[in-house]
């Protein structure tokens, strides 16, 4: 039960049910919100098809000059972050710090890891050691799960062992299971490192919380060289930087040479919109990999541990805490991480449908927006309003918006009766419609011409061939976005809807070789 | 280097607000069927031909605009101006097939092509074993079932999806029965204009049997057998089958039946 007299009594809510009365009704409603929109959206689409299919045709119309003109605006995004980050790979930042003071500075790195392999999770620690900054200012946190046995726990011994003594302390995390209150995954599991590495080596060596910088990672995330460089230069010289977070873009890059072609258009599509984001800081939550002030974290309570979403949630959790003044920094400096894929191609579709649907189940962030801003009355109205906006707007365009425009949106030719069929309307909407899609398709070859850059260099093993599909696999993008983002979405929504709450689902890593760190193709 | 600055970002959205909102009006016009040129804004319709023939050249207004193939079974024909024109349709080996379609603005007026070939071949059915390649073999039981066919009377009314076939008085009529739904525009000389009878055979015939068969309507009269078009607009093509008098027909497992005294044809090749 929450105790009220805590000014941010609510700062940890995960569900309607650990709320009591007018709340637990105002914030299950709140649940039902994005998907009673998304809903409502697709039922006016299809019952206007029926009824008044003129309507619906000039509304699915007016949807793809919007997306076609949506579309030209975002790969203006697109294409500046692209120019920052290949600048930013260019740059040294060491260099850069020089005239700063950063010697006080911690990096806590922490590893969350399920049942993952020695290679993946001796990979990203290399990518640690040969990056190019101090590893004896890093404290690395291998935060294992109870449940996942013993073998896991080897792995962390094994790991512990061969790297401790490089760093200025390497900790292994056991998260109990079955923690009352808590959700086993990765929220529960990074919070309780994050304490332990306080309890265990910030405490112990004195080091100033405000001093710290907590990296939460995937067991997968790769460093480029000069992150941690980046990312300090980006907290020195921040307006406020105990009051923000730093998100990196996450590339998926590790594997993506191996990865089957509908893993590697989800992966780039996922960067993309990252770097979108990056330039639309206003609309930009934390993301995956990411980093946080530990002082600030700490005052927070760290990530919730009842949640799915809880990489973004953090971000809200901080905006709520500090009454709005809080932000995230886009570092436009790249991680990478593992492309999602499973030895089968079944498998890899599953996993990418089972990963974006806990992606897209951050739409359990609006209830939680929405009743932390009733409850909080010192967040600037103005703030309330934008925020609220825009994640209400954005998982519903996520989720209704690519189903409008590849499938429902064609419904009023095949139910729109013999009356609308005999219009010149409905001869006209395919080839109108298609021509602003197919022109807004002009913003995807663009988006293929920029993955080329990110792509790590080509292993000898594969063929030209492979590059060529590299730029054609793009033609999947209608596909792929009604498949892995609109369904998924609406599968998220819905099970907020109806209270068939989601748990979080583990993404398996799946190399078929020993990878090493992957070389930055932009900056070569 | 920065991130895009928040001027630019605003210039950019105001920009693409301006083109959306001249873009929306623009577009919805177009596919409504309106055009715009020097002499000010046009209202137009357009001309849907399904051609379910291989092969096939098409003519607007005796100009070639198409040839139908095997993935190629229909042509649009759009931004014309409210007004007659005339659609020919021809293939080697088969008689031409012409219409008047009126188009109406905002409207499609539509059409399918029916082709009927030149000489249809008829091939006699009969029990004889080693008999020529211009007839039919077919068992005494199968040849018996279908003279069988003839002993009884032909229905008065036929149902199918495009109307109904009904003889009054000795004359054809395709009717539509629906009253709910809209006509199909074989009953439409113009898209506003529909009536919702067709008279299928001249006032100076006596139509005796009917039924719809190979994309048409065949029907016997006492002077032969004729297949004639369901389409109420001009000029609807009507080729005589088997033009002798007394003849009668029967559509038999899914063949067009010939009784001659006391012979039986098979109408190929429609």
């Amino acid at each position: 039960m929450m105790n009220k007299k805590d000014l941010y009594w609510y700062l940890h809510i995960g569900r309607a049910n650990e709320l009591i009365g007018r709340d637990r009704v105002i914030y299950r409603l709140f649940e039902m919100l994005p998907g009673a929109l998304s809903l409502a959206t697709l039922w006016i689409f299809v019952v206007l098809s029926f009824v008044k299919p003129v309507f619906a045709a000039y509304l699915t119309i007016i949807f793809s000059i919007y997306w076609l003109f949506k579309t030209f605006y975002l790969s203006i995004h697109l294409r500046h972050n692209f120019k920052r980050m290949r600048h930013n790979l260019a740059i040294d930042w060491n260099e850069r710090l020089e005239s700063l003071k950063y010697g006080h500075i911690v990096h806590l790195i922490i590893f969350p890891f399920y049942q993952d392999d020695y290679r993946v999770l001796s990979g990203s620690i290399r990518g640690l050691l040969e990056s190019q900054w101090d590893p004896k200012s890093m404290v690395v946190v291998l935060a294992a799960e109870e449940r996942a046995g013993s073998s896991a726990l080897e792995v962390a011994a094994r790991i512990e062992r061969e790297f401790k003594a490089r760093f200025l302390a390497c900790i292994i995390t056991r998260h109990p299971s079955d923690v009352a209150g808590e959700m086993p995954g990765k929220g529960s599991n990074i919070s309780f490192a994050a304490e332990e590495a306080r309890v265990r080596v910030l405490d112990p060596h004195g080091v100033p919380y405000e001093n710290v910088l907590v990296s939460a990672f995937d067991v997968d995330t790769v460093v480029y060289p000069q992150y941690f460089a980046c990312l300090t230069w980006n907290f020195l010289t921040a307006e406020k930087p105990l009051r923000s977070s730093y998100q990196p873009v996450p590339l998926y890059n590790n594997n993506i040479w191996e990865a089957p072609m509908l893993a590697r258009v989800m992966a780039y599509s996922s960067s993309f919109w990252q770097m979108i984001q990056q330039e639309r800081p206003e609309k930009l939550a934390t993301f995956s990999s990411h980093a946080v002030p530990f002082s600030s974290l700490y005052e927070a309570g760290y990530w919730q541990k009842n949640i799915v979403s809880e990489d973004s949630r953090i971000f809200w959790n901080l905006f709520a805490r500090y009454d709005g003044e809080y932000e995230v920094v886009p570092i436009a400096y790249p991680v990478s991480m593992d492309a999602n894929m499973a030895p089968t191609f079944i498998g890899s579709v599953r996993n990418i449908y089972l990963q974006h649907r806990r992606w897209t189940y951050g739409a359990e962030n609006i209830a939680y927006i929405l009743f932390v801003f009733l409850k909080n009355p010192r967040i600037r109205l103005r703030k309330k309003f934008r925020a609220a906006f825009f994640q209400i707007e954005g998982f519903w365009s996520l989720t209704t918006h690519p189903l409008i425009l590849f499938a429902v949106g064609w419904l009023p030719l095949f139910i729109g009766g013999d009356a609308f069929n005999a219009t010149v309307l409905s001869y006209s909407l395919p080839s109108v419609a298609r021509t602003f899609l197919a022109v807004a398709m002009f913003g995807l070859v663009a988006s293929a011409a920029f993955s080329m850059y990110l792509v790590p260099k080509r292993p000898p093993e594969y063929t030209r061939f492979r590059s060529v599909v590299l730029v054609a696999q793009w033609i999947l993008m209608p596909l792929t976005m009604v498949i892995f983002s609109s369904i998924p979405g609406l599968d998220a929504q819905l099970r907020l809807m109806f209270g068939r709450y989601l748990g979080f689902w583990v993404t398996p890593k799946s190399r078929k070789a020993n990878l090493p760190v992957p070389k930055p193709a932009l900056t070569a | 280097m920065k991130p895009l600055s928040p001027r630019k970002r605003r210039i950019y959205v105001w920009l693409f607000v301006l083109l959306f909102f001249i873009s929306v009006p623009l577009a919805l016009f177009y596919a409504s069927g309106y055009r715009f040129g020097l002499d000010g804004v046009l209202k137009t319709g357009g001309i849907f031909l399904s051609v379910p023939y291989d092969g096939a050249t098409i003519f607007l207004n005796g100009e070639e605009i198409g040839k139908s193939g095997l993935l190629n079974k229909s042509v649009y024909v759009g931004n014309l101006v409210p007004a007659s024109y005339e659609i020919e349709v021809t293939r080697e080996g088969d008689h031409p097939w012409t219409r008047l379609l009126i188009v109406e603005s905002e409207l499609v007026t539509d059409a399918t092509v029916f082709l009927v070939p030149h000489s249809v071949s008829i091939a006699e059915l009969t029990t004889a074993p080693n008999a020529p390649t211009t007839t039919k073999h077919l068992s005494l039981g199968e040849f018996s079932a279908y003279l069988a066919e003839f002993d009884t009377l032909p229905a008065t009314t036929t149902a199918s999806s495009i109307g109904t076939l009904v003889i009054e008085n000795g004359a054809l009529f395709l009717r539509w029965k629906q009253k709910e739904s809209v006509l199909p525009s074989i009953y439409c000389e113009a898209p506003s204009s529909c009536l919702p009878e067709i008279a299928i055979s001249a006032k100076e015939q006596r139509v005796t049997n009917a039924a719809f068969f190979g994309g048409g309507i065949v029907y016997s009269t006492s002077s032969g057998i004729y297949v004639r078009e369901a389409d109420t607009r001009p000029t609807t093509l009507v080729i005589p089958l088997y033009a002798k008098a007394g003849s009668s027909f029967r559509v038999i497992d899914g063949r067009l039946i010939v009784k001659d005294g006391k012979k039986l044809y098979e109408i190929l090749d429609l």
